[in-house]
């Protein structure tokens, strides 16, 4: 196939490909060109290592980015994220991205007395975006992109087994570690499987835009936690829960913003709980839903949202909880 | 702007700069190719299929990979004709290509409210159809080199009176498509592509297109109420795909198109339930191209219309192979999913071929086979 002419089209090379667990890869690809434009948490990209076959290309978020080089994180758990686990490093890899609507610049909104733009909140031209990663197409197992246990596996040791080693409170909000303290906004990032990764780079471009935003991220794992260590180097606090559910672990109540991305029933619960909290915090949703054209072309990905039909890969993946959560 | 006279095509009565279509439903209404390829170097694009009312579509999983195929359930989601004729028709105009408005309905009326807004701009009751425009079943310039289709009028069209009066459209044979036809009040398009394989609310859901004579009727009101070139797109699951063709040709379509996507299934073993809501979907992709092809070359032996091949075509050659089975014009679908400027490499890889062989206009291999 020749190679197509487009910003959004870079024939990247794989730079490093690692097994983090049994099913779980990281995979770091030299997009090829200079450095662009930032992207924003939550955005995707539709990638291919192959011809024809199989058919789609695979939409995976984005969990780091610097640029010139974009880190995805994924799960194995169909053909096109068979044929990603055998990448070396120097393969070539087709990255079209990145698309969608990731997380706001500003999670908290106004509300939170945060000031929206600080520069850098310029780039986006739209942009926000992010699937929730995974092989959300064409598993031909018919496995969900979030590993989908986070949430349905029950029976599991819940347990908040935090692995709080952080403290509730870094710095300089010594010793105040209950609910929202004036003057600093809370952010709480919660993910299920596959659904951990936009949060990385979420972490990373929060602390950048607002140095005194806390940012606590909730981390759900079916059987086995991964990038614990790295999610710690950015987040202030980071809570961890293997085989259980890691809405049990989120006190909505003491946040200005809500973030989640993972299976569809553990981002259900955790909006139930929200709502009933009486929180005010914003609620952001990353919904994940099977893609083919990943650019808003083919009406597959469609979300019946409160306000109608929505697009989850050009106008999501990323929509306030209520759109999707708030009706039926 | 690539220049491909070599591959000028017409296909009842218009010109096609070349034979490469964006196959409805995979390509919208171009604007989202539009931002990673040169879309005006396409022959045409036939729109997101288009209900006369907005549909909100199938809940459920509506994509689903096979091998070497996927299956869809969109289930018809569209903006409806007007929000097309009010927001997307000019732009797909401004492109230069053959538009293709590609329409569907749940009943008969749904159609003709369709066709009545198309042409004439707005909604009337489909009680009072006054019949086609003879000039757009009867073109001047009709292809050649393509069977010089006859086109057997009904006696209700022959004795049709004409109230928007529409010449056929003509293509510049420079390489540029004529702007289309316009009519009095209705949006400037160039060809309409009657989608009958929609689900039939009066037959319990089956397919208009499934039955010859359940089509018959159907085809006969579109084509009183269509004063445009209209080509009916056939479905596969039809149970006599060249009667159905046949039928058309007799009800005065201009050309046919096929297929559509078959209907096929999967099931969730952990679930133990289908896959789709609806239990059935629509499978495309490389996976049904040599079924599609045998189909098309049926059909192109059968008829005198011309006929826009599609099913699976993600490469040159699976193009030149379905010219050579008589195909006028061909469709790419799927592919574009594979890759989105897809139909570009098919476009030039035509060319290639045609200048390493000598072939000065893809009449000379057209239904070589």
């Amino acid at each position: 196939m020749g190679s197509i002419v487009c910003s959004k089209v870079s024939q990247g090379h794989i730079i490093e490909n690692k097994a983090l667990s049994k099913d779980f890869y990281l995979m770091k690809v030299d997009l090829g060109v200079g450095a662009g434009a930032p992207i924003r948490p939550g955005r995707f990209f539709m990638l291919r290592s192959w011809g024809t076959e199989p058919v789609l290309s695979r939409p995976i978020s984005v969990f780091d980015a610097d640029g010139a080089t974009v880190s995805f994180l994924y799960k194995v758990v169909g053909r096109g994220t068979k044929l990603f686990s055998g990448l070396k490093p120097g393969d070539a890899i087709t990255c079209d991205g990145p698309h969608g609507n990731g997380f706001p610049d500003n999670p908290a909104g106004d509300a939170a007395g945060v000031s929206a733009h600080d520069g850098t909140a310029g780039e986006s031209g739209g942009g926000t975006t992010g699937d929730c990663g995974g092989d959300t197409t064409g598993d031909a197992a018919g496995v969900s992109a979030h590993d989908g246990k986070a949430g349905e596996s029950g029976g599991g040791t819940t347990g908040d087994c935090a692995w709080d080693t952080t403290g509730d409170c870094t710095g300089d909000c010594a010793g105040d570690t209950t609910a929202k303290h004036i003057g600093r906004t809370k952010i709480a990032m919660v993910g299920g499987g596959v659904g951990i990764a936009p949060f990385y780079l979420a972490c990373k471009v929060y602390r950048g835009l607002y140095p005194d935003m806390r940012l606590d991220v909730y981390l759900g794992f079916s059987d086995e936690g991964i990038l614990i260590k790295e999610y710690m180097d950015v987040a202030d606090k980071v809570t961890v829960n293997v085989g259980g559910f890691v809405t049990d672990d989120v006190d909505a109540a003491q946040y200005d913003a809500i973030l989640t991305c993972g299976p569809e029933i553990m981002m259900r619960v955790l909006y139930q709980k929200y709502l009933a909290s009486g929180s005010g915090a914003q609620f952001h949703v990353s919904m994940e839903n099977r893609m083919a054209c990943g650019i808003g072309a083919c009406l597959v990905c469609t979300c019946k949202n409160k306000s109608g039909n929505k697009k989850a890969c050009k106008d999501g993946p990323v929509f306030p909880g209520h759109e999707v959560f708030g009706f039926a | 702007m690539n220049k491909q006279p070599r591959q000028y095509t017409r296909f009842a009565g218009v010109g096609f700069k070349n034979p490469v279509v964006l196959a409805s439903g995979t390509c919208g209404f171009g604007r989202e190719l539009a931002e990673y390829f040169d879309i005006r170097r396409v022959g045409g694009l036939s729109s997101k299929g288009l209900i006369e009312h907005p549909v909100a579509g199938n809940d459920g999983i509506r994509i689903w990979e096979t091998a070497s195929g996927i299956m869809n359930s969109v289930g018809l989601e569209n903006p409806g004709v007007r929000a097309f004729i009010d927001h997307e028709c000019e732009w797909i105009n401004s492109l230069g290509v053959v538009n293709i408005v590609n329409l569907g309905g749940h009943s008969e009326e749904d159609y003709i409210k369709g066709l009545y807004m198309l042409e004439a701009g707005q909604t009337q009751e489909p009680a009072a159809p006054k019949g086609p425009a003879l000039g757009a079943v009867s073109p001047t310039g009709r292809p050649t080199g393509d069977g010089a289709p006859s086109v057997n009028l009904s006696s209700e069209q022959a004795t049709a009176t004409t109230d928007a009066a529409v010449s056929a459209t003509i293509g510049d044979p420079t390489g540029n498509p004529s702007p289309g036809q316009a009519t009095a009040v209705g949006p400037r398009f160039d060809i309409l592509e009657l989608n009958i394989s929609c689900p039939n609310v009066k037959s319990g859901g089956m397919n208009f297109g499934v039955k010859t004579e359940v089509a018959r009727p159907l085809v006969r009101a579109c084509r009183a109420a269509c004063h445009h070139p209209m080509v009916v797109k056939l479905s596969p699951n039809a149970e006599d795909i060249v009667g159905l063709a046949r039928m058309c040709e007799e009800e005065g379509a201009d050309g046919v198109s096929l297929t559509n996507t078959y209907l096929a299934m999967a099931i969730d073993i952990k679930s133990r339930k289908p896959v789709f809501n609806n239990v059935y979907a629509g499978l495309s992709g490389p996976a049904i191209k040599p079924i599609s092809l045998r189909m098309t070359h049926q059909v192109c032996k059968a008829v005198g219309i011309p006929v826009m091949g599609l099913g699976g075509i993600t490469t040159w050659q699976d193009a030149i192979e379905y010219i050579m089975a008589g195909a006028t014009c061909v469709q790419v679908g799927t592919a574009t999913f594979m890759k989105p400027d897809m139909c570009l490499d098919i476009i030039d890889g035509i060319e290639r071929y045609m200048e390493e062989n000598k072939i000065g206009s893809l009449d000379e291999i057209r239904g070589c086979v």
